[in-house]
């Protein structure tokens, strides 16, 4: 045993030694950077563009499937950047990662410190944790100096993305919000002629004698195919403010300056709809498979068996409540016409602004020249279509101002297809493809103007969830199994839904609750909203 | 003086003993030289990283570097007790594996015997491939395959066997009574046979004059298993054990993640602590609770095939880890 | 020689049913992969579908450039890997199965730790990449799998209880060395185990796309799972975000049922031949007993 103790101490020793080596090599890089970061600023600002900038290659890292031309769309681009800005002297490296891979690399690429400037990020990838483990760059300097075009178009949408007063993500600007609504197959609701215009008052409820008639005379054909069910967005925007974990804000029939931060599950609203799901479900309008994950709603639309589903609106010309037409989207999927009826818009949310965001990571040789290529994003058409379409001719041609795969090549060996158009820049330059709306940013725009002029009145607010942290996974824990079985009327909500408050009370609701209205009184203390 | 003798033989020990290291470690070079090349391997596959086990009570910062981040005590463990199911989370992970060890120790031996039985070999070769097949496929396609089965509008069971007998069809990723069976099942469909190749390996490896001399004493098949085969095959049977007992706080995450589909309505009875973690990982996004997790699931581990090992070693010295 | 050499009945009827248990789920997965999408949404899963369809084949050999190249890396690094992790596991195995080597437990302790710790993904990330610098090469697909614990204890196992300790003492009383011994006795008497744990090695290079996920960035060494499974990760990724990513990122279509299970089938495939082979070396007759007579 003795000589054994002593055999893992020579052991350790060694560990330690070499771990030490290994973090000695991690810690010069780290100072290396900030070192050369800081030599970088004053040579830049310095200059103000006079003086030469040293060539500088800036490494892009985003999630997308392999493109097999990723290379030739590369040089595209850099030739494109020496042509048009050469005083930028820059470069670009395209680095993509798969979607799969994406949170295990890049976790490794920031806690490494490999070197990468421009990175898109989000809330629902880890933004906050990547703030908080000082992975990214503040932006405010940056933005400030070389970000015209990019505040031209987002200026008043920071706020979401600031992290102890500190901005750390730029907004792709895009479309602000979403809209829920119900998708009906055109052909059943035709057969039926059914009264569209009851979805005037936005009301979900308004489908069920529709499903009723689908159910009697079309055996076979699902009425509500889920997972889409009414208690997920179209609940969640239209009743609630989202706050984090459980706590949200109940908008629905309260006053505009009422911030009594309540239970998301507690709301009269929701018990309203969970009693309606759940007769839906015993009355078998509902799929029985629902919950199964990995169940595509749209193929059942497809093989002709469904007639309705709740879920996010394709955004057209006219999304007024209620209002149907034609969802180019929803019928693409499906194979077949598809009706869309937008029930609910959103209100402008802290939340959405921070879903799809590009920011400069903390091992960024340079981030000046990153915000300056970041900057292009949102004003240089050209280069937004060489990252989004690639080359022209080779991979797409334009038709009637659109852009088409050129003759004889399809998505697949085309060599370079991607939709993502909604990772970077101002989304709104973008050129559409063929079949779709050639208005479709003229209608996101008219769309975002419904969505700003309404905007939430904790806009702005941001949770920081790090002092319940336990109990935000507790709550998770203890109410999973609950509100999927209610969402998807499988559990009987008068029953269980009480359960369920019971249980989330144990984990520490009441806690989450307390410090998110602590943070929101704050909050409105701050900026003036009392 | 006898004091004074004994400690002059003592030092005397402690100076000869450095000699007789070297001695014995140049004794057995080739020994040594043998096991270089795994000694190195598992240094630089396992040891160099195991720094890491800091990062467990540490607030990982990464312009700090894994040295410079600040020590946080057990703080990174607390969610592991946070939830009030912690106590249940834990049984069902030490329940399932338990199960699981006897059914598939018991299963396996079994099988082995059964397959060594077979004295055709067309017909051996093609039960040995076929018990092994259920080990190749993923757990994901696992999946799939039991939703196959249970699927509640379309899956066989509902639609082939509950609707003939005119029972009513049962929402099984709604029903967590269910699934305690359903996982063992599963779990010993997809690894009994893997096991059973060890033991076969290892009956194989018996010496047939053994059998010759009890088939001459007159002994039957049920004797020859119980006093030959499985007294010769038990050291095998004592390490597989031993090191199952070392992952008992593990639990298989493709089983309890995937086969159930995630399905949340199941969690009652088939939460395990590896999906617990997860889920934390999901609602957080911090990454530094696995490595929390998954020391505390070492520690027990190590604690209890210590404590076996060392019961194991008072009864046969041969059998032990170490 | 006077065992008989009928198999019991009783047996084959048992071991008949359960390779059917074992077999059935296969068939499923292989029917599936040939149904008709449209079917298999109305009418789930079947034994024997009404049609059957090669898109989910087709499809595949779309890609069938990458696919070969990818079976070319994961045949590669399996060979090699397979060879050189039985020569290092079963060396090791050989050292710590003799009795009266001195350092026996603490040599066993050494390998039984690294079976229950470890520091983590980001510590053996960092080794491979900043002290190693094998990222994007095939020597990171082989060298993390070359050596586990689980199988060196097997072995060990195999070593003391079918190698008689005589044995070795004899030959080496008749001059063997060490490394002759281990060479020449102890692995041509082993071939069971080392066809055991040859197979364990098989699978889990086979199976293996993690390393990949890891440390490679170049398509070309993309290895066989991780090309495949990598589709499905993503379809999975994004529609696990469909909601949270708004609208226009929601445009994910999952691949079709028919297509995962052809890629399962295509992935296996080879897997499900190599066993036959391995099988010759189950043969009786290798052991000790043969030795001495």
């Amino acid at each position: 045993m003795k000589r054994w103790k002593k055999g893992t101490t020579v052991l350790s020793g060694l560990m330690l030694s070499v771990a030490l080596a290994a973090t000695g090599c991690g810690n010069s890089n780290a100072g290396g950077d900030s070192a050369s970061s800081a030599a970088a600023t004053p040579s830049a600002s310095g200059g103000d563009g006079q003086k030469a900038l040293a060539p500088y290659e800036v490494v892009m890292v985003y999630p997308d499937g392999p493109q097999s031309d990723l290379t030739s769309v590369q040089s595209g681009i850099n030739d494109y950047l020496k042509q048009t800005y050469p005083e930028m002297n820059m470069t670009v490296k395209l680095n993509p990662i798969d979607w799969g891979a994406w949170s295990d690399k890049t976790n490794l690429m920031m806690a490494s410190g490999d070197k990468f400037d421009l990175f898109f990020t989000a809330d629902w990838l880890g933004f906050n944790q990547q703030v908080a483990k000082g992975g990214l760059l503040p932006l405010d300097d940056l933005l400030a100096k070389y970000g015209q075009d990019i505040e031209a178009v987002e200026k008043d949408y920071h706020d979401p993305a600031k992290r102890g007063g500190k901005l750390y993500g730029i907004h792709t600007h895009q479309e602000l919000g979403g809209s829920q609504g119900v998708y009906l197959n055109k052909e059943l609701a035709d057969k039926y002629k059914f009264d569209l215009s009851v979805f005037k008052s936005g009301k979900v409820e308004d489908l069920e004698s529709m499903l009723a008639t689908i159910k009697e005379k079309e055996p076979g054909v699902t009425p509500l195919v889920a997972p889409s069910f009414p208690l997920e967005a179209y609940y969640s925007s239209g009743t609630t403010d989202s706050i984090g974990s459980l706590a949200a804000l109940n908008v629905l029939g309260t006053a505009p300056d009422d911030y009594t931060v309540v239970n998301l599950f507690s709301t009269p609203r929701y018990m309203e709809l969970a009693k309606l799901t759940r007769k839906w479900f015993q009355a078998g309008y509902i799929n029985k498979d629902a919950l199964t994950p990995g169940l595509d709603a749209w193929k059942k639309f497809q093989a002709g068996k469904a007639f309705a589903l709740v879920g996010d609106m394709d955004i057209l010309a006219d999304m007024t409540i209620g209002s149907a037409a034609i969802s180019p989207n929803g019928s693409l999927k499906a194979g077949r016409e598809v009706l869309q009826i937008p029930l609910n818009i959103d209100r402008l949310q802290t939340g959405k602004m921070t879903a799809t965001m590009q920011a400069i990571s903390k091992t960024s040789k340079d981030p000046e020249r990153a915000m300056m290529l970041l900057n292009l994003f949102f004003k240089d058409k050209n280069l937004l279509t060489l990252f989004n379409f690639g080359v022209e001719g080779k991979h797409y041609v334009l038709k009637d101002g659109q852009i088409a795969l050129p003759e004889g090549k399809t998505i697949d060996n085309v060599g370079f297809y991607h939709d993502i158009m909604w990772q970077i820049g101002n989304q709104m330059l973008n050129y559409t493809r063929v079949g779709e709306d050639p208005n479709k940013y003229e209608n996101y725009e008219k769309f975002n103007a419904m969505v700003s002029s309404n905007p939430s009145r904790m806009f702005g607010f941001i949770f920081d969830p790090e002092p319940v942290k336990n109990e935000i996974i507790a709550i998770d824990t203890a109410q999973k199994a609950f509100a999927d079985g209610i969402k998807s009327g499988q559990l009987d909500p008068e029953e269980n839904i009480p359960k369920m408050l019971e249980k989330q009370k144990l984990a520490g609701a009441d806690k989450v609750i307390a410090e998110a209205q602590k943070q929101l009184d704050a909050w409105r203390q701050a900026n003036g909203k009392s | 003086m006898a004091a004074a003798d004994r400690a002059a033989t003592l030092q005397a020990r402690a100076v000869n003993r450095p000699r007789s290291v070297l001695g014995t470690l140049w004794k057995y070079r080739a020994l040594l030289i043998l096991a270089l090349p795994g000694i190195v391997m598992l240094f630089i596959n396992n040891y160099l990283p195991m720094f890491g086990i800091f990062l467990a009570f540490k607030d990982l910062n990464y312009t700090q570097g894994i040295w410079g981040s600040q020590w946080v005590g057990f703080k990174n463990f607390e969610f592991l007790f946070a939830s009030n199911d912690a106590w249940k989370i834990i049984k069902h992970t030490l329940l399932y594996n338990l199960v699981f060890l006897v059914l598939n120790t018991s299963l396996a031996v079994l099988l082995a015997i059964l397959l060594n039985e077979v004295k055709n070999r067309v017909l051996s070769k093609f039960f040995q491939s076929s018990v092994i097949l259920p080990n190749f496929v993923s757990m994901v396609i696992v999946g799939y395959v039991v939703f196959g089965f249970l699927n509640p509008e379309l899956g066989f069971v509902n639609k082939s066997i509950l609707e003939p007998l005119g029972k009513d069809p049962v929402a099984w990723y709604a029903s967590p009574e269910y699934w305690p069976y359903i996982l063992v099942i599963v779990n010993t469909w997809k690894t009994v046979g893997y096991s059973a190749i060890v033991y076969l390996a290892a009956i194989v490896g018996i010496d047939q004059e053994y059998y010759e001399a009890a088939l001459i004493d007159g002994a039957g098949k049920w004797k020859q298993m119980t006093k030959i085969t499985i007294p010769l095959i038990a050291p095998v049977i004592i390490i597989l054990t031993l090191l199952a007992i070392g992952r008992i706080f593990n639990a298989d995450f493709g089983l309890f993640y995937q086969a159930t589909m995630a399905s949340s309505m199941l969690k009652e009875t088939t939460e395990v602590i590896d999906t617990y973690v997860y889920n934390a990982l999901l609602v957080t996004g911090d990454t530094g609770l696995a490595s929390s997790a998954g020391l505390v699931q070492s520690v027990v581990g190590f604690i209890l095939v210590i404590t076996v090992n060392f019961i194991v070693k008072r009864i046969s010295k041969e059998n032990a880890l170490f | 020689m006077a065992i008989k050499k009928r198999t019991n009945p009783f047996i084959v009827i048992i071991l008949s049913l359960l390779s059917l248990a074992c077999i059935l789920p296969f068939w499923l997965v292989l029917m599936v992969s040939l149904s008709n999408e449209n079917e298999v949404t109305l009418h789930g899963y079947s034994f024997w579908p009404k049609h059957i369809d090669w898109v989910a084949y087709q499809y595949l050999m779309h890609d069938s450039g990458n696919i070969i190249r990818a079976y070319g890396v994961t045949i590669l690094v399996t060979i090699i890997g397979v060879a050189v992790s039985l020569f290092i596991t079963s060396a090791m195995a050989y050292t710590l199965s003799r009795s009266d080597f001195p350092y026996r437990n603490a040599l066993g302790f050494y390998v039984f730790f690294t079976m229950l710790f470890s520091g983590g993904l980001l510590p053996w990330y960092l080794v491979y990449t900043r002290f190693l610098h094998v990222q994007d090469t095939l020597l990171a697909l082989i060298v993390p799998g070359l050596i586990g614990g689980f199988n060196v204890f097997i072995m060990r196992t195999f070593f003391t209880n079918s190698i008689p300790p005589s044995l070795i003492d004899s030959a080496q009383i008749d001059g063997a060395s060490e490394y002759r011994t281990y060479f020449s006795i102890i692995l041509p008497l082993s071939l069971p185990v080392l066809a055991t744990i040859g197979l364990f090695t098989i699978v889990s290079y086979w199976n293996d796309w993690f390393t990949s996920l890891v440390f490679i960035n170049k398509e070309k060494l993309y290895s066989l799972q991780y090309l495949l499974n990598k589709t499905l990760m993503n379809a999975s990724f994004l529609q696990s975000i469909a909601n949270k990513a708004y609208s226009s990122t929601a445009n994910v279509s999952q691949p079709l049922e028919s297509i995962r299970m052809a890629m399962a089938m295509v992935a296996i495939g080879p897997l499900v031949l190599v066993f036959p082979f391995l099988q010759k070396y189950f043969i009786k007759g290798l052991t000790v007993g043969a030795v001495k007579g």
